[in-house]
């Protein structure tokens, strides 16, 4: 099986998802933002927690996802998983930027500041500069095996940042507050927050597959063997 | 006085998910237009 055709077996599915996905966010995002009653003490502030925790989830689901597609890359040599990588890092590269933006505008009005260097806050801004690295490095390296190994090696590398993140408001004494879950959050929380967590979760599974269709389809540009000379000449 | 709760926040509120729905939309049209420009690339090599 080619590398293109491998990363397109269902061809459909990813625009049924990127659908599903916009209903989701549609609905929950309604709401959570007419619905919803205002936290007792964030007050409006508060419906920012439907789109920021979210995104934070589906950012860390992404780096996971293309933490396993280098894994199994280094120990199957199977292109695919080489842009499914690729596309799971830039799409958690977006997810990560976004909620370190949400993060930012939830923090001026509960916090005072736009930043502060918590421990979670600089944590997720390296997770977010390690990955947008191994993009970097990925553009800058031209052979192929080459930059899909190294891309694996520093995507498990930077992997270890993951968990670092998520249980750095336990670790250390931070500003932001524990991690919310649908069980942490009163149930009249817990719609909006749900369908906004399914909807970027179809959302960013979706553009996953888009992306590495686009992946496999440079690969296959690149992989295929050079014209011969009487091809060339004629 | 407001009992202790953040009074107002709506602008923050719509920043928000304003920054999200942009920041979506234009990602997924790039990811539409890489994937279109490839298999036109794809179907020249043909």
């Amino acid at each position: 099986m080619s590398v293109a055709a491998s990363n397109n077996r269902f061809p459909a599915l990813p625009w049924i998802l990127l659908g599903l996905g916009i209903v989701c966010l549609a609905i929950g995002s309604y709401i959570g933002l007419f619905v919803a009653p205002p936290e007792a003490l964030m007050g409006q502030v508060q419906r920012i927690m439907y789109v920021h925790v979210p995104t934070a989830w589906n950012a860390l689901l992404a780096m996971t996802f293309a933490f396993v597609s280098a894994l199994v890359f280094l120990f199957s040599s199977d292109w695919k998983w080489d842009a499914r990588m690729e596309a799971a890092i830039e799409v958690g590269v977006v997810l990560a930027f976004l909620l370190c933006c949400q993060g930012s505008i939830w923090a001026k009005p509960t916090w005072g500041v736009w930043w502060d260097w918590d421990p979670r806050l600089t944590t997720t801004a390296v997770l977010l500069f390690a990955f947008l690295g191994i993009l970097a490095l990925r553009k800058f390296v031209e052979d192929p095996a080459r930059r899909a190994i190294w891309s694996a090696v520093a995507t498990i590398i930077a992997y270890a940042d993951v968990p670092i993140v998520y249980y750095s408001v336990r670790w250390w004494n931070s500003l932001h507050q524990l991690q919310s879950s649908p069980a942490t959050v009163s149930r009249q929380f817990w719609l909006p927050l749900r369908m906004n967590a399914f909807g970027i979760l179809f959302l960013m599974t979706g553009f996953i597959m888009l992306r590495a269709r686009v992946g496999s389809l440079r690969l296959k540009h690149e992989l295929a063997p050079p014209p011969r000379a009487a091809e060339v000449t004629a | 006085m407001t009992g202790g709760m953040i009074p107002g926040g709506w602008n923050f509120v719509v920043a928000a998910y304003s920054l999200t729905a942009i920041v979506l939309a234009i990602y997924g049209v790039s990811v539409i237009v890489r994937l279109r420009a490839e298999i036109a690339k794809e179907s020249e090599d043909r």
